[in-house]
Order: structure tokens, then sequence, then C-alpha cells
């Protein structure tokens, strides 16, 4: 550094520079402050006090927490959760995996990378709006482009967005078994859903993978070769913990995400067939604009994002002792 | 240590959410204006003594048609614009592509006190806005003399479709007023029907079964009847054996009654026998495409789906087709479809203005133009001839335009599902809860389904009723 | 509309180099590779291939009605059609698709414009100032992006008609000026510039505004891309908040016109519906292809470890 220690411009010294640069601060975090306050946060009280009411143009009657324990009470309300559960539990173990795979292989300085990459990350630019309608079209039972492939290969066509059934129920008939009631699986319509999900995903897990294999540094595979470690052996012990920040990220921004969908969902499903796939934010969706609920969906709306807080709290202590950083 | 200061931000945030609460606005409370006119005006003296001179109120018009459709709407105010003495300037706008996205905008812009001045409604979407008490009951204006219609007028429009805008869950208050009406009707493959061995449409429901069955072919993707998504068709089903939605006083709903039984019942036997296919949500309008291809034998749609169903006919299989009175077991019934419009409450001289030109649109010459334009019903049985004539001359509607002609016959059978406010969500219970669960499950108690929604539909039927004091 | 959270990225490094594999192991990478690629790719060429289809084509169900199998010609003027079938403005005078179009533009130009600008403030505030709090600032508007949509959206609603608001570019564009996941990414770019940086360009005379204009702003560029690039394409991708603050078809933008197209009547002509789903995504997909290198850099170089 210099030779000499020379004065700092700012911030000024006493308290009057202090005060100056506190003001400074505050006056650069003013403009995203108030747009955050006044777009989120005061829509939030103003929702917790509509959840609090039977609303109707206004506080038709303070009903405290009857909202709430209503909630509790609704066996729709669990099913929801149930639905956004699985999706969620679905989400983060096939996506993950498939992002890494696809990640690896592309690790391995293959010839036209950067256009791999480009390719896998389309699904994620295109708009929602767009995909799910095209894909709703791909889903079709008897004209839609998956069935009339397998059609033509002789191959059993399900209804895949309009298949309540369980996935395993359905297989299990193929081999003609019956399977009992609690052992059916999540719905072959919340499977399709998940399946588009993976499609718009997997670019942008393998994209963040790919910067998480990037960090690993070589001395570490070197010095476990060294100690006779090869192949998978070393992936399971080198590469694995050391990609756990960001395997970790990933599985929170996708448990957030699954707990959140609700565009494609909507045009896809709009949570049928019956409700096999209405997630939370389909069911909060339709007590709002079908049965002009306001209290209670905006009493849904808190459950909802209290769960997801919970969940990601959840998953930093359990992840905390699990990841590994240098 | 977190949970400490989590607890006392939140109680923090409880206290502000209550301050704040209190600066949402609040509904203004109606006093009678000058000249002792109510708002709404309650008797047609009040409507007589509104003055509308040099007022020059503008009037929006929320709609959910297409763009061509709002041509031909804007064209006809247009004419309106010019010829009224008041100087009143009306303009359509399109809401939404839905009556279900129209019904949305509606409930947000009447939250925050912004509504349109006049808009389609169902009857039921009307009843939830009247339970606001964002509308208005027409009937003052409807009767008075300076800006009513005449005894003669009223008898022109045909009278179940004045019947089924008087609410019963407002003691037939008049929540809107119909411009435009359609029926649910059965289309029918012809050529095939002919092929199976029948020589006109299916009378009752036996035969009609037996002809779905026969046509269907699973294996080459040939079905007798397309189901859809449509809790109105499940609605047809029952009033053609007899019964009703919601009981005539609008105090319960009674769909689980035997002629709903027995039309699940159907619908269960036919996905068992797979002689029905299911038109998923996704694929709208599938059901018409598919019966352009000529895979499917039969399906009941509106009406107003009349010049779709022949597009798709010719750019599909052309065959020979046609539309009929839906099979029925002792008497023929009609699924009565298609909006009013209403008029929501503002001041009385805006809400004249607004009945001004829903009048204007329900005259001779523009109920004609409507329905030729869009294949929906004129509302006046005096444009009844010219309608038909200008279907049959036109080349394209070919011997379609008699049957057009053969559903002014059927009106006599018309019934409406349910008028009252609340009724949306039951329709998707039915559709969701009932007619899903039963073409996917060959075995599931059908009664039992039907009580359960009726049971859920009531509860809803009792959280939308009127408040006391509105 | 905020589909992330933040980015653990790390420092750019070099691709490592593993032991060359046999040529049999490489082939197989290639063609799973392949299998992957060709999967991503399949819904957009089946978009496209129907957009060119006839409408009797799309009653009949017809897969493959061209060249070899059938005689249909490209029916290219399905985008016409679409762009017709949507209708006319009267207000700017030119076809519905193409004020959708400029909705579009206008209102993702102006939230990129803003989220970027709002975003390097706070970011930097948060990184160079000394703030009593600021911790617990940052937590805060962290916490936001875990609120459910649902949650905000009728008060937020609500506020756009009593702000006058409604039916305007403003109600379409003011609420989505702030981005958390822009702040965020900043903020960790800035952390990762070295004090010392800073401490000489003090010396030197320099005030915050300069340091940040002309220091850390270039240094920067790529993950200003990114948090540009990505909130582009979130408000172009937008339709439930713009459905619903909006009246007038001129003031749609092409993501509401589409589901109206689709609920409308783009379930019939399926063939206009993936006409207008076409045009609606390619726009999106150059924009990519154009900043994909520098999006790429800030989404790699813009990282923290933890």
């Amino acid at each position: 550094m210099l030779g000499r220690k020379k004065e700092l411009a700012y911030p000024k010294k006493g308290v009057p520079g202090r005060l100056r640069e506190v003001l400074f601060g505050y006056a650069l975090l003013a403009p995203a402050l108030i747009l955050l306050a006044v777009f989120e946060f005061f829509p939030i009280l103003y929702g917790l006090y509509i959840s609090l009411c039977s609303w109707r143009l206004g506080c038709a009657e303070f009903i405290g927490a009857e909202n709430y324990i209503r909630a509790f009470r609704d066996p729709q309300v669990w099913h929801a959760l149930l639905v956004t559960a699985t999706y969620s539990l679905m989400s983060v173990p096939v996506q993950l995996g498939l992002g890494l795979f696809f990640a690896y292989l592309l690790f391995q300085k293959v010839k036209g990378q950067e256009l791999f990459r480009l390719i896998f990350f389309l699904p994620y630019v295109t708009s929602t709006v767009a995909s799910a309608a095209v894909w709703t079209y791909i889903y079709n039972p008897d004209r839609g482009l998956i069935n009339t492939v397998l059609g033509a290969l002789g191959l059993p066509q399900p209804r895949w967005l309009a298949e309540p059934t369980g996935v395993f129920a359905l297989v299990a008939r193929g081999l003609g078994v019956e399977l009992p009631a609690w052992a059916h699986g999540p719905s072959l319509a919340l499977v399709a859903v998940f399946i588009y999900t993976t499609w718009v995903f997997v670019g942008y897990d393998i994209t963040i993978f790919l910067a998480g294999l990037g960090n690993i540094p070589t001395e570490l595979y070197d010095a476990a070769r060294v100690d006779g470690a090869k192949g998978w052996a070393l992936f399971r012990h080198v590469t694995i913990p050391l990609l756990s920040p960001t395997t970790f990220f990933l599985s929170v921004i996708t448990v957030i995400g699954t707990f959140k969908a609700f565009n494609h969902i909507y045009i896809m499903t709009m949570g049928g067939p019956g409700t096999a796939t209405t997630t939370a934010s389909i069911y909060i969706f339709r007590q709002l604009y079908e049965y002009n609920r306001y209290g209670y969906s905006a009493a849904l709306s808190f459950i909802l994002f209290s769960a997801i807080l919970v969940l990601t709290i959840v998953q930093n202590r359990v992840a905390g002792r699990r990841v590994v950083y240098e | 240590m977190f949970a400490g200061r989590l607890r006392r931000v939140l109680t923090l945030l409880l206290g502000l959410a209550a301050i704040l609460g209190a600066c949402v606005p609040q509904a203004a409370p109606t006093q009678p204006g000058p000249g002792g006119i109510t708002n709404p005006p309650t008797t047609p003296e009040m409507v007589d003594a509104i003055d509308l001179t040099g007022k020059n109120i503008e009037v929006v018009y929320w709609h959910n048609r297409p763009q061509r459709d709002q041509e031909l709407i804007q064209s006809m105010l247009d004419e309106f614009n010019r010829t009224n003495p008041y100087g009143i300037r009306a303009r359509a706008e399109i809401a939404g592509a839905s009556y279900n996205d129209v019904y949305n905008k509606i409930n947000a812009a009447i939250q925050a006190g912004q509504p349109p001045d006049i808009a389609v409604a169902y009857q039921n979407q009307a009843a939830f806005y009247r339970n606001q008490g964002a509308i208005i009951d027409l009937t003052p204006f409807i009767k008075s003399k300076k800006y009513g219609l005449t005894e003669e007028d009223l008898k022109d429009y045909f009278p179940i479709f004045l019947e089924s805008d008087a609410n019963p869950q407002f003691k037939g208050e008049r929540l809107g007023f119909p411009t435009q009406r359609s029926v649910e009707v059965m289309y029918y493959n012809a050529d095939w029907l002919r092929q199976l061995g029948y020589t006109e449409p299916p009378r009752d429901w036996k035969t009609w079964e037996e002809a779905a069955c026969k046509a269907s072919d699973p294996a080459n993707r040939k079905y007798g009847w397309a189901f859809r998504h449509d809790a109105s068709n499940f609605a047809s089903m029952v009033f053609s054996r007899g019964g009703r939605i919601l009981s005539p006083d609008g105090s319960a709903y009674v769909f689980n009654s035997p002629a709903g039984v027995e039309s699940l019942a159907m619908i269960q036997r036919m996905f068992k026998n797979k002689c029905a296919v299911e038109i998923p949500v996704g694929e709208r309008f599938g059901e018409q495409n598919r019966f352009g291809n000529g895979e499917v034998l039969f399906v009941f749609a509106s009406s107003s789906g009349l010049p779709f169903y022949r597009e798709a006919v010719e750019k599909g299989a052309k065959f020979n087709w046609d539309i009929s009175l839906p099979p029925y077991t002792e008497r023929p019934a009609i699924n009565l479809y298609g909006a009013s419009v209403s008029v929501f409450k503002t001041t009385p001289e805006r809400e004249l203005a607004a009945w001004l030109v829903i009048k204007f649109l329900g005259e001779r010459p523009q109920t004609v133009k409507w329905a030729v334009n869009t294949g929906y019903l004129p509302v006046r049985q005096s444009a009844k001839a010219d309608v038909i004539s200008a279907f049959e001359r036109d080349p394209q509607w070919g011997p379609v335009a008699r049957s057009y002609a053969r559903i002014f016959d059927w009106l006599q059978y018309a019934m409406v599902e349910s008028p009252v406010a609340g009724y949306d969500p039951v329709r998707t219970i039915i559709d969701q809860e009932v007619m899903s669960r039963v073409i996917n499950d060959p075995n599931v108690d059908v009664k039992k389904l039907l009580d359960d929604a009726v049971a859920k539909a009531n509860e809803i039927l009792r959280e939308n009723a009127p408040r006391s004091g509105r | 509309m905020n589909r992330l959270l933040d980015l653990p990225v790390v420092r750019p490094v070099g691709l490592r180099t593993f032991r060359p594999r046999p040529p049999a192991g490489r082939l197989i990478i290639y063609l799973v590779l392949m299998a992957g690629a060709s999967l991503s790719v399949l819904p957009f060429a089946y978009m496209v291939a129907s957009s060119l289809k006839s409408y009797g084509s799309v009653i009949t169900n017809n897969l493959w009605p061209w060249w070899p199998l059938g005689d249909e010609p490209l029916q290219w003027q399905n985008y016409i059609e679409a762009v017709r079938h949507t209708g006319w403005d009267p207000h700017w005078g030119t076809w519905l698709m193409v004020r959708y179009f400029a909705n579009s533009l206008i209102v993702s130009g102006v939230i990129v414009g803003g989220a970027v600008l709002t975003s390097l403030l706070a970011a930097y505030a948060l990184s160079h100032v000394e703030l009593p709090g600021r911790n617990l600032v940052f937590l805060g508007i962290l916490a936001t992006l875990m609120i459910p949509g649902e949650l905000v959206l009728v008060p937020k609603v609500v506020m756009m008609f009593n702000f006058g608001w409604y039916n305007t570019y403003l109600a379409l564009t003011v609420p989505f000026t702030v981005s958390v996941f822009g702040i965020f990414l900043l903020r960790q770019h800035f952390l990762q510039v070295p004090r010392e940086l800073h401490d000489a360009a003090r010396i030197d005379g320099a005030n915050h505004l300069q340091y940040l204009l002309w220091v850390l702003l270039p240094l920067s560029r790529p993950a200003l891309v990114v948090i540009a690039v990505l909130n582009f394409i979130w408000a172009w991708d937008a339709f439930q908040w713009p459905l619903l603050v909006t009246r007038d078809p001129s003031m749609r933008v092409l993501a509401v016109g589409l589901q109206q197209f689709m609920v409308g009547e783009g379930g019939v002509n399926t063939h206009l519906l993936m006409s207008f789903a076409t045009m609606m995504v390619v726009p999106i997909i150059g924009l990519y292809f154009v900043a994909q290198r520098a999006f790429t850099e800030g989404f790699l170089s813009s990282g923290i470890k933890r």
C-alpha cells in the first residue's frame, strides 16, 4: 500500500460527518425502500387487515382469527398443501439431479458447449404463458404430439393432464395389480405439470451447477487422486460436498418456486382434473376470484407465506450442518 | 432470540395494520337528491323527473365479445350517439375474453368504487353485484312513462327472456335487461346418424345413449358424445328429466333429485362403456373441432356456436349436420343461456342514460343486426322473421337456417339454471367434484357425490344471501 | 414475478480439464446431450410447426400436412391472420398486435430501467456506506421475496384505483421498478470488490457517487446485464397483474393478449394461437442470444461462496 496513510476524503470525522454519511446512505436506499414499502409492505398489512374481516367492499365485520380457524378446519386446504408439498418433493431431486447430471456432462470440455447451454436455457427464457399454452396442446390425450407418437409406436396413451389417478396405481394396473388408495401416488396430471416445470428449470439449474463445479479447485481432486480415489469415489467425496452450497441454494429456490407456482398450472389444468393439481396458490386464487371470499383468501395467503418461511428456515437449519464451505 | 424480535415486529405490524385499515374508503351512504329522487330511483315517477338536458353523459359498456363484434357494437352505439336527443355518448369496450374475466374485472372495479356504467352479466353474477349494492333495479326505468318501454314494446320481447331477469333472490327486481339470448341445443352429425340406422335424432335418453354407444369406436378415435367440462351440460340433462338446479323460490339447491342422479349415472355409464370422450379443459372448443372432423356424433352446446360449427365442418370432414332439441323423458326442456346487461349504481342521471343505451340496443333494428352477425337469438318477436330470412338468404348457412328458425319454437321449453349470487363456485363444484369424478371412476356413488355437492352449494347460497337493509 | 432469490455463484474460473475420456465415452456424452437438447427444443419446434398449418389441418389433427406426407403449403399468412384477428387499435391507428408489442416494450423497458437504477443505489448503500441497521434492512428486503402474489394482489389493485393509475402505464410499471433480486445480486458483487479500491478512490478525493459511477459501474456490467435481461423477461411474461389493472385492449401487453386470445377464439384457431405465441417468444429469444455472453459472465462472476 502507500507509504504514508493519507486522510480519507470521507467519511468526515466527527458526528456531523457521520450523520451526513448516514443520511446519504438512506437517501440512496430511499427509492427502493419507498417502493417496497408502498407496494409490498403496506399491501401486506392491508391484506392482514382484510384477513381479519368478513370483507365486502370494506370490513363488514371484524371476525378476528375466524378465517384462520376455518382454514385449518377446511380439508381442501390440507389437500392443497399436500398437492403443493408433493409437487415440491418431486421437483427438488429430479430437477437438481438432472441439472447436475447435464452440468457434469457439459463440464467435460465438450465441443459446442456454449450452444448446448444456450439450448438448455431457452425454456427458462421463454414466456410461461406461451410455453404452457404450447405444452397444453402437446399433452392433449387425443390430438397431442406425445400421444400421437406413442400411438404410432403402439404404446398405451395416458391422458396426461386429464388423468387424476395416481402414477403408481396406473403402473400397477398395467401390471394387473390394484394398489390400495394410500399408495396411488401423485396424480398423472400433477406429474405432467411437473415434467413441464422440469423442462423449464433444468437449464437454469445446469447453469448454476456449472458455476458451482467451476469453483471446485483442482488441487482437491489431485489430492484425492493421490490418495487413490477414482471416478465415482471422486465424485462422491469431492464434488458433491463442495457443491453443497449450490445444491442447497437451488433446493431453497425450487421449494419456494413450487410453493408459489401459479401461472402454468392455471393455464394447463386450472387446478383440475377435480382437485388433482390444485396447489395452494390455485386454491387461494379460486377463493379470491370465484368465491369472492376476500377475507378467507387473505388468511390463506398468510398461511402459505408462513409455510414458505418455515420451510426455508428448516432447510437452512438442516443444511447448515451438511453444507460444506471452504 | 430471533423469535423474540419477530414477535415484537409482528405486534408492531398488527398495530399499524389496524390503524391503516381505517384509511380504507367506505361506500358513501345515499341520500335523496334534489327533487326527491333517490339513488337509485325507486319509482317510475322519480325516473320521469330526471332531467338529462345539457348533461352530455358518457356511458361505458363492458362486454366480452371479440374484436369484430366490438366494431359492430360501437357502430350501433355511434348511431345512438348521433340520434339521441340528450347528447349521451356511449362507448363499448372489451373488458375480457370471457364472462369470467369480465366478472373478475368488475368485482375489482367495484371494490375500488369505479364500476363501468353498464356491463354484461349473467343473472347470478348480477345478483352478486346487487348483494354489494353495486347495481340497480331496472323496473322503475322500464315502467317510466317518459323513458321506459310501452306495453306494446314489452309484449314484443320474448316473455321468457324478460322473466329470466326478474331475480327471485331480490324479490323480483330486474337486475338486467336482455340484449341477446341463446339456448343449449344438440348438434349432431346427420350423415353418421343415418349410417347407424336412425332416421331422426333421438328423442329420449335411452335411444340417445344407444346411438352414442353404437357410434363409438375408441380404436379409431370416434366417440358418440363429446363431454365438456361445463356444468350447463349437466343442468340441461337435469332439466330434460323434469328436474331443476335451484328450487323455484331460490332457497335451496336441488340438483341431487332423481333427475340429477339419473343424469349423472348416465354420464358415468357412458364413460365406463367408452361411448364418450372427455374434451380436456386446455382444449378450448375442442368439441367443435372434433365434431367438424367427424370424430364425434353428438355435442351439446350453445346455439350461438352455429356459425363456428358450420365453419368447422366445412374445413373438416364436410358432412350433413343439424341441431335439435336435446332428448327428454317426459317433457322437452332447453337451457336458456345468454347474459343480460346490468346498470351500475352511479348517479340517477347516469343510470338513466345507461338505461337508454340498453333500451336502444334492444330495439328491433339493432337486435336483428346483432343476431344476424353473431348467431344469437334476437330478443324481440318482431325481429324473428328478419333474422330467419337473412340466414335463409345466406348460402353458407344452408339447411341450418331452418333449424335456427325452429329454435324459436323451442323457446317455450326454456329453463334457467340458477340466477342467485354465488352460483359460479357451485358450477365449479359440479364440474370438478361431481362430473369429473364420475367420468374417471365407474364405481363411485353418484347419489353421495350429488348430496355432498348440494350441501356445499347450499352453504355458498347462505353465504351469499342478501344482507338486510340493502 | 420474482422467480429467483439470490445467486451464490462463484468467481470466474477457467473450466477445469479432466483427463481426456476415451472416444466411446465422449460419443455417449454427446448423444445424451443431444437427446437432452432435442427435448428442450421440441416444444418450440411444435409451436412453430403448428403456426404454419391451415385451419383444416388443425381440425383434422394432421401432424405433418406438408411435403413429403402431404401437399399443403406453409401457411405463412397465419401470422398476418393472427395480427388481423386480434383487432384494431383506434387510439394509435394501428393493429392491436402492434400496440401489444409496443406496450410490452415500453413496460418492460421502464421496469428494467427503474430496477437497474434502484438496485444500483440500494446495493451501493448496503455495501459501501456505513449505515446503522443495514443488515436488518437487507433482511427485510429479502423477506419480501417469499410473499405469494395473491396476498398482495387485491390491496395493490385497489391502490391503483385510489392513485388514479388504473389503465395507465404507471400501474403497469411503477410497482415493479424495484428488484429485490437486483439489489441482492449487485450487493454481492459490490461486496467482492476489494476495500482497497474504495480507499484509494477516497484518498484521491472521489465521493461516493463518483466512485459508484466511474469505478463500480463499469466493473459490474455483467451483473447489470443479468438484472436487466431477467427483469425484462419477467416483465414480458407477466399477465395476471396487467390483466387486472388495465381495461382497454389498447393498454394490454402481449402476455395478456395471448392469454385472452387463448381463452377467446384461440382455442379453436390453434394455428393462429401458435402464431401469436411464436411472435411473442421470438423477440425474447433474440434478446437472449444477443445478451448471452455478458449474461453468462454476469451469472458466473457475481458470486459469493456462501
